[in-house]
């Protein structure tokens, strides 16, 4: 009896170190990839928070549009819609300065 | 000890041992089923952290050709996504994809970050005001009043 309770002993406990030393690795790469998408998931929150843009003048065919908010914006990002119409890029130029800091006209 | 007590001890031990790898068999099945899900759900909620898509039409002027409403829907996440699974709910009503036409407009086949899709919904809408809901495959959804005149 004493045998066969060792041997059980020995299979449960050399089982479960193999489980564990399988699920471990496997949960902490869940976790590490969970932070990593939060992360940017507050980054592009955070992004959204500070954004703003103010149309202030539209003379013809110039239209200055200024970065109002807090952080930099990519100005051929921007998307151009009159009267419900989406311009396509190629029929407008922006700023050659393609990275608008804030307190700058972006096109 | 004679021998047929070593004969039980060894059908003790065998039992043991057989019973013992079964219950570890089993559970390593169950911790492995268990990985395996934890894998799929943390990929899946990381995508959705990641995916967020924006509406920008005009709600007051959505554009109307040859039957077709177009919406532009930009997408303003992290996550470039596919476009054959996008849904369109118009009025609570999903339009199948027999009658949507989608487009990225200035991209590729996949919808990356920035590009702008534009959807053209063959339906037709009354006068007055309409609710439209975009979701994607992961579940991320923007929704637009708009009111056709």
């Amino acid at each position: 009896m004493g045998f066969s309770t060792s041997a059980v002993v020995v299979i449960f406990t050399a089982s479960i170190m193999y489980m564990a030393s399988m699920f471990y690795p496997l949960a902490d790469m869940s976790y590490q990839q969970l932070q990593e998408a939060k992360k940017n998931s507050n980054e592009l929150w955070n992004e959204k928070l500070n954004t703003k843009i103010v149309i202030t003048k539209w003379e013809g065919n110039n239209l200055t549009v200024f970065n109002n908010g807090s952080i930099p914006l990519n100005s051929s990002k921007i998307n151009v819609i009159i009267d419900g119409i989406f311009k396509s890029s190629s029929s407008y130029t922006v700023n050659p300065l393609a990275y608008g800091p804030p307190g700058h006209p972006l096109m | 000890m004679g021998a047929g007590a070593s004969a039980t001890q060894m059908v003790f031990f065998i039992t043991s041992v057989m019973i013992a790898l079964s219950i570890v068999g089993a559970l390593f099945l169950n911790i492995q089923s268990l990985s395996s899900a934890a894998i799929v759900g943390s990929k899946t909620l990381a995508e959705q952290l990641k995916t967020d898509i924006t509406i920008i039409n005009d709600p007051e002027y959505i554009p109307f050709s040859s039957g077709n409403y177009s919406f532009y829907i930009k997408n303003t996440g992290k996550e470039d996504l596919g476009i054959q699974y996008i849904s369109v709910i118009i009025d609570g009503t999903i339009v199948t994809n027999s009658n949507l036409n989608k487009t990225i407009l200035e991209g590729d086949e996949m919808w990356l970050s920035g590009d702008v899709l534009q959807i053209d919904a063959a339906t037709s809408l009354a006068a007055g005001s309409h609710n439209l809901r975009i979701v994607t495959n992961n579940g991320i959804e923007d929704t637009l009043l708009f009111r056709i005149p």
